[in-house]
């Protein structure tokens, strides 16, 4: 859990050094002016304080992997855990990248779509170790097409897709209509999935709170995007709805986990 | 097991920062030696890319004039930066639009965009871009296709030079000592390539590079001479950040001194 909170801090001072333009304040990399710590100014302060969560994020999740190597049982787990770990490592070297090459869109992204994703990770991985994970629920009749487990994966697939479009919109300054019409099909998949799930009973009290919060970030998430269209993208508005986009997705993931573990 | 976790740590410390390394592109043209004091010869009398002769004998004077009302110029905020916030107040206000006392207008960069025909020789002096009290000096600049560029730093601060051609290379460097002085050329004429400092981001700077020498930037008089033009008719184009282009055409004769006007409107 701590592991996510540090991950999803990252994720905002990531947001910070686009809101604030501070992507080139330090030309170099891996070092910064040549310097391990150089004096955090202007921009530098964005960029630079960046590259130190990262650095701490990075060793979190190593340490994550290697704890879960030792100590898991469950392979696939262990899995997640090393998946994160390179997650993080290639984000890492993408950050480098867009600094070294100077902000292309493609390596910028792809950064920005990666960041989300390891926290996605992370955030899995501290739902499948917590201990109330390994209580199954009872099963329920699930005979109608698509399943709840298919929903998930559309929500989730779309949020992710979402993700991607903002990204494009936040880098190249196109695709707004891409961008708004993903937010449509996302707001109608969670419609449908909430649909289903008021007809459930077995499995309604573990989905129906995931659902709802779910819906909750939907609507914060495009408020926050009105407010950034309608105010020209404020710094800390357009911060807040990256971080928000990330929990989006997360929450929609964790959707998918909860319907699979409600499936088996 | 232990060779699988070594790997992995090997993995996170490559890219979390455990490499040396210089800043980019700051090596082989980057003076870290410089002494601060020519610095300060620098921030006294900034170096303006003075257009060498074009073997004519013509001129242009150039006024441009500002009408309607000027816009108040922004204040800027440079408490981020403990060196920048010595400035006097008087230095903490955004320069894109600076209309001068007699309503004219500063930094307008005027050039022959016709009807300049022939080559012209490639001048070593160098033109200076110079960081001085957390602002580019000067401000808008011309230079010749492949000309120096010197880009000195005489701040006690850290700044980054990102140049942002659309069709030179485009690159960022670091200047983070006092005194440093970097030496950069462009091969494709072009108007204009930006530059901004990301660690100051008030900090921007406009420069056009031109193959010819032929060109002028309006003064605190709002007045910008085009001289050394051989006999001819010419297309004289006035780029301003924020208001655009204007154009208009001149004929003059050798030893003929002709004067322009333009006019900006506040929008």
């Amino acid at each position: 859990m701590a592991t996510a909170i540090a991950t999803f801090c990252l994720l905002i001072a990531g947001a910070l050094v686009t809101s604030t333009d501070s992507g080139l304040a330090v030309p170099d990399w891996p070092l910064s002016y040549g310097m391990w710590f150089p004096p955090l100014v202007g921009g530098i302060l964005y960029e630079h304080g960046h590259r130190m969560i990262a650095a701490a994020v990075g060793l979190m999740i190593l340490g994550l992997a290697v704890w879960l190597g030792f100590v898991e049982r469950r392979r696939w787990v262990r899995y997640l855990g090393y998946s994160a770990l390179g997650a993080v490592v290639l984000q890492g070297l993408l950050g480098g990248m867009t600094v070294l090459f100077l902000l292309p869109p493609q390596v910028s992204i792809a950064h920005a779509t990666l960041g989300p994703a390891v926290f996605c990770l992370v955030v899995c991985l501290a739902q499948v170790t917590a201990p109330s994970w390994t209580a199954q629920p009872t099963r329920d009749e699930e005979v109608r097409w698509p399943s709840l487990r298919a929903l998930g994966l559309v929500l989730a697939t779309l949020a992710a897709l979402q993700l991607v479009l903002g990204a494009v919109l936040r880098h190249t300054g196109g695709g707004l209509a891409w961008h708004l019409t993903g937010a449509a099909c996302l707001l109608a998949a969670w419609g449908w999935l909430m649909q289903r799930i008021r007809q459930l009973q077995g499995v309604r009290h573990l989905l129906c709170a995931s659902v709802q919060r779910l819906g909750f970030l939907l609507v914060l998430q495009m408020v926050l995007g009105g407010l950034s269209w309608w105010y020209r993208a404020p710094v800390g508005v357009v911060t807040v709805h990256v971080g928000m986009g990330a929990l989006v997705l997360a929450q929609a993931v964790l959707l998918v986990m909860v319907s699979e573990q409600a499936a088996s | 097991m232990c060779q699988r976790y070594g790997m992995s740590l090997l993995a996170v410390l490559v890219v979390i920062g455990c490499g040396g390394g210089q800043p980019q592109d700051a090596a082989a043209k980057t003076d870290r030696t410089a002494s601060p004091e020519p610095a300060m010869h620098l921030a006294q009398a900034p170096a303006q890319a003075q257009p060498a002769s074009g073997g004519g004998s013509a001129a242009v004077n150039v006024t441009v004039q500002f009408e309607g009302a000027a816009p108040a110029r922004t204040k800027i905020k440079m408490d981020a930066d403990p060196v920048c916030r010595q400035q006097p107040a008087a230095a903490m206000e955004s320069e894109e639009v600076v209309v001068n006392s007699n309503g004219t207008l500063k930094n307008v960069f005027v050039y022959v965009k016709d009807g300049a025909t022939g080559t012209f020789p490639t001048p070593s002096t160098p033109a200076t871009l110079e960081q001085s009290g957390c602002w580019y000096r000067p401000h808008v600049f011309g230079l010749q296709v492949n000309q120096p560029l010197d880009i000195v730093n005489s701040d006690a601060t850290l700044h980054n030079i990102n140049a942002k051609p659309t069709t030179n290379t485009p690159f960022n460097i670091a200047q983070p000592v006092k005194g440093m002085k970097t030496t950069k050329k462009f091969a494709k004429p072009e108007v204009m390539v930006k530059f901004k400092c990301n660690v100051h981001p008030w900090m921007s700077a406009y420069a056009a590079v031109l193959t010819h020498p032929f060109f002028g930037v309006s003064d605190e008089q709002g007045a910008a001479a085009v001289i050394g033009l051989p006999a001819g008719t010419y297309t004289l184009e006035a780029w301003h950040e924020t208001y655009g282009t204007q154009t208009q055409t001149v004929t003059v004769a050798d030893g003929e001194t002709k004067s322009v006007a333009f006019t900006f409107t506040a929008q």
